[in-house]
């Protein structure tokens, strides 16, 4: 039984559970099933019943708020069965280009969302209510993200580029010190959606970058409204905060070492 | 619609939902479900779908916590009135004995103690009943092990009383202390989210009692309650950023006095 290889190669698929419509043209006998994925080029959908192979069909389905579809025809490319219940892979046969594109926007974004680490474990359908939540930004190279003293409002989460946290050397008033370089796929200013409080470091644009942000209010909006998400959300933080102390604890006490040696060898 | 007068109380209160079996003398030592809305050292509120009587005469069962029955106590009526479809009693106990009441009050007094605890301040009545219910008292002579850096963490620690120092080893195996925990504050409760080793030890620095809630516990009740998960792990998540913000300062400090050092007795950096 063949993948659909072209159909992977072009379009990203997602793990969308959507209801579709199907009918099938000839007769307009109607059916109704759940998508399990979706791309630009089809989709992979459950019925409970049996669709004759070789028809003519017509499907109607909502990616999101904005983004519906009706009557795109589309043929049955491979099928299974599970149980007692029906699984055919789609191809969409007249999707207008302007659909393609905007399902395609969808995938990349469910998949920017994704590769944030701490929403690793969140299912394409929360990554898609969660960047609903917040939004993405760019910030072209040495802009300023938040400087330290600033009131912190926001969370973010780089989706490409660099951002330089750094902070006023101690030292030397004139120069900053660079604490770290945040990657693709990692978060910073978290403390602002929980802590109130100044921000205690600079961030700017180190690249040319993407950022996904959340604000504290969009946050607690959605502790309130969708717990589930709000559960794997905060387990994710307390995952990737855990391992920030196990690694700061670790450093104190290899430099109180250290200290204490230097403190031996005067 | 009246509240129930509050009763110049010698004793707190607090709400909960219990499961109470109630046996009424004058009916025939009839028995009925009833829930506690209320309890406290001196008595409880009663939500029951018979109307009793001020004066009449009950005997009490319920379970505070797995193991922890409170059997036959005799009390009685004070007052009753309608709840919706309902009736609601306020029964006072009457020969509650010295032992038991003692017992109760503890109990009543830990979990209003466990909502004085800031991080918890969120939390329902009833929500930090169900925390209690999972919880046991342990004690610690000063010098004791709690637990030991690099052994499989499975338990979740609060602070009743005394002191607690977070320790680990540096290179050459000698103990330095992160930070000291007193009354009102917890640790070790990554353990409850994630399995893994200790990354820390925790040694009693004075004699201390702990609440001490298990991994499994804690576990079995988040998984029927989502709205508890949640407000528990907001609690975590601001206790972790508040704790990496103050090892985040000390570790300021060392490197600026550090520096400072160096720089006094002259050796370049």
């Amino acid at each position: 039984m063949a993948e659909d290889y072209s159909e992977r190669r072009k379009h990203k698929r997602v793990k969308l559970e959507l209801e579709v419509a199907i009918t099938i043209r000839e007769t307009g006998k109607a059916f109704k099933g759940t998508t399990m994925n979706v791309s630009a080029g089809g989709m992979s959908v459950i019925l409970d019943e049996f669709i004759p192979l070789g028809k003519n069909l017509i499907l109607t389905f909502k990616v999101q708020e904005g983004l519906a579809f009706k009557d795109i025809a589309a043929k049955i490319i491979r099928s299974n069965d599970i149980d007692d219940r029906f699984i055919y892979g789609l191809e969409f046969l007249s999707l207008p280009q302007e659909g393609v594109e905007k399902i395609n926007a969808v995938a990349e974004i469910i998949f920017f969302i994704k590769k944030i680490k701490l929403f690793s474990i969140i299912s394409d359908d929360e990554a898609l209510y969660l960047k609903h939540v917040g939004s993405d930004v760019d910030y072209p190279e040495g802009k300023a993200i938040f400087s330290e003293g600033d009131e912190g409002e926001a969370f973010y989460a780089v989706i490409n580029g660099k951002v330089r946290i750094s902070k006023k050397s101690n030292i030397d008033d004139t120069n900053e010190e660079v604490l770290a370089l945040i990657r693709e796929g990692e978060f910073f200013g978290e403390m602002a959606l929980f802590d109130e409080g100044v921000r205690t470091a600079n961030a700017a644009a180190h690249t040319n970058c993407k950022l996904f942000t959340i604000t504290a209010d969009q946050f607690n909006e959605l502790i309130k409204t969708n717990h589930k998400l709000a559960i794997k959300v905060l387990l994710g933080f307390i995952r990737t905060l855990s391992k920030r102390l196990k690694s700061m604890n670790q450093e104190m006490v290899d430099l109180l070492f250290s200290e204490a040696a230097l403190n031996n060898t005067k | 619609m009246q509240e129930h007068i509050k009763e110049r109380r010698k004793y707190s209160r607090i709400d909960v939902r219990v499961s109470v079996g109630v046996m009424v003398r004058d009916l025939g030592d009839r028995v009925f479900i009833g829930t506690i809305s209320n309890i406290g050292a001196d008595g409880v509120g009663l939500i029951i779908n018979t109307f009793l009587p001020q004066g009449t005469t009950l005997f009490i069962n319920f379970e505070l916590q797995e193991g922890y029955k409170i059997d036959g106590i005799e009390a009685q009526v004070i007052r009753s009135r309608e709840a919706e479809d309902k009736f609601f009693s306020a029964v006072r106990f009457i020969t509650l004995d010295a032992e038991l009441k003692r017992k109760l009050e503890i109990y009543v007094g830990s979990i209003l103690f466990l909502k004085k605890i800031k991080p918890f301040s969120t939390l329902t009545d009833e929500e930090t009943w169900n925390i209690r219910k999972i919880s046991k008292e342990v004690y610690y002579q000063e010098g004791q092990k709690i637990f030991e850096e690099g052994v499989e963490g499975d338990a979740f620690y609060i602070m009743i009383n005394g002191k607690v120092k977070i320790v680990k080893k540096n290179p050459q195996g000698k103990e330095e202390t992160l930070a000291v925990v007193k009354e009102g504050e917890f640790f070790g409760e990554i353990a409850l989210l994630d399995e893994g080793v200790r990354s820390a030890g925790a040694v009693a620095s004075e004699n201390a009692s702990l609440f001490v809630v298990t991994r499994a516990d804690f576990k079995k009740l988040l998984d029927n309650n989502d709205v508890l998960s949640q407000k528990l792990l907001w609690v975590f998540v601001r206790t972790l950023s508040h704790r990496l913000r103050e090892v985040d300062k000390v570790m300021a400090d060392m490197f600026f006095t550090s520096i400072k050092k160096e720089t006094v007795s002259g050796e370049k950096k």
